[in-house]
């Protein structure tokens, strides 16, 4: 290797760190091109970077735990037991692997109570604030009543159902007791029960729906 | 998983996010868990540990060519960084402290025993030559890698191998940044010489 080229060689030195212009990179390479101790240092720099590189030192899972372990101790710190590490080897070597997975379903845990919550809150919000939440339709009505101080709908209406048992219930007088009944049967006979004047519905529509 | 999934989320909130804010978001996590190191937490303890074991051991492993040794030398270099951590003042990063802490207690070792002298060669670099099925050119290698003083060779792994800045590689060997430039230059022209008259001689054989 010839001591005329010590600049160039320092060029490639530098050009292997990347601290060097485009115009020096040009240089070097048209100087390389001519010069065969310069190509030879080009090849020596590759062969060292890739020695270096490509060389690594992976540290066993063992050793890796040996050496946390020897560390903490000559800190005075003592070491700590958790539950995958009292559940040996094989345990922790699956905690180590898998851990994902109970990490997904605290999340999964985690996403279902936050909508909960939230459904929580709209439903209150809705219970306490029924205007606000209410459909149209029932908003209307509610402005009705507010309005006329009234039920929506006229009472007798509600004992317009197909269940005339239920409507002879809600007008039937309270039924005498015991002691007064069987002082009454003595002296009169019992009335007959009343039931209730019930509009009659086919009576109540108008004739041409009869007859049609 | 958990802390991939935060950062995962951070990423979706604000995809604006620079990566010199991502750094010094970094910077700052890393940090507050080197003062709770040094209130003798285990967990910052074990956080930093995880973060900074490998590549403490490949730096010791290339510096002293042999991984027992290294293994060693990240042992006792991280118990002299978290036993010492309250004198880190934060001015340079937390990696190049403790990278210099590890190249000082490999070139002390080395002061203190002849490597070569106390381990065969083809012990020490057995590791080299095994993971390339290019024995001879790798041996070769190794060997004039070997032949190369620690620190020359702490330069060049700092460079080649950790890819630290000239000023970087100056603030781990506290050295100027000038002297890291004509060290790692003598250190490569000493491989390339040694290197040629190897490949010449293989050559002639």
């Amino acid at each position: 290797m010839s001591d005329r080229c010590y600049g160039w060689r320092l060029l490639l030195s530098r050009r292997s760190d990347g601290d060097i212009s485009r115009y020096e990179w040009e240089a070097l390479d048209d100087h390389m091109a001519g010069c065969r101790d310069c190509r030879m240092a080009a090849q020596s720099d590759r062969a060292l970077h890739l020695a270096l590189t490509q060389t690594d030192f992976p540290l066993a899972p063992e050793a890796t735990r040996r050496l946390d372990d020897s560390i903490l101790s000559a800190l005075g710190i003592p070491e700590r037991l958790t539950v995958p590490q009292r559940c040996g080897r094989t345990l922790r070597e699956l905690w180590a692997r898998w851990e994902a997975i109970p990490n997904l379903y605290l999340m999964q845990i985690g996403t279902g109570t936050l909508a909960a919550a939230s459904l929580t809150a709209v439903y209150l919000l809705a219970a306490l604030h029924p205007l606000e939440f209410a459909r149209p339709a029932d908003a209307a009505r509610l402005a009705v009543v507010r309005q006329h101080n009234e039920p929506p709908v006229p009472l007798e209406s509600l004992l317009d159902r197909p269940v005339p048992r239920a409507a002879s219930l809600w007008t039937a007088p309270p039924r005498p007791r015991a002691s007064e009944k069987s002082s009454s049967t003595l002296s009169q006979p019992a009335p007959a029960p009343q039931t209730p004047a019930l509009p009659d519905r086919h009576s109540a529509l108008p004739e041409t729906a009869i007859r049609g | 998983m958990t802390t991939n999934v935060w950062k995962l989320a951070e990423t979706i909130m604000a995809p604006g996010k620079t990566e010199a804010a991502e750094e010094a978001l970094q910077r700052r996590e890393e940090r507050a868990m080197l003062d709770r190191c040094a209130q003798g937490d285990e967990r910052a303890i074990r956080w930093v540990l995880h973060r900074y074991r490998d590549r403490v051991v490949r730096l010791a492993a290339h510096v002293l060519h042999n991984s027992r040794e290294a293994e060693d030398v990240a042992q006792e270099a991280f118990v002299k960084a978290f036993r010492q951590i309250g004198q880190f003042r934060g001015d340079s990063g937390f990696y190049a402290w403790l990278y210099r802490i590890v190249i000082n207690l490999c070139l002390d070792r080395m002061r203190r025993k002849s490597m070569t002298s106390e381990m065969p060669l083809e012990e020490n670099i057995a590791h080299f030559i095994a993971v390339s099925p290019d024995v001879e050119n790798r041996l070769s290698v190794a060997q004039v890698l070997d032949s190369l003083t620690p620190p020359m060779r702490a330069a060049l792994v700092l460079r080649e191998v950790e890819g630290l800045e000239y000023s970087e590689i100056a603030d781990v060997l506290n050295i100027p940044v000038g002297t890291v430039r004509s060290r790692l230059n003598t250190a490569r022209e000493q491989f390339r010489r040694r290197w040629t008259a190897l490949e010449e001689e293989a050559n002639h054989v």
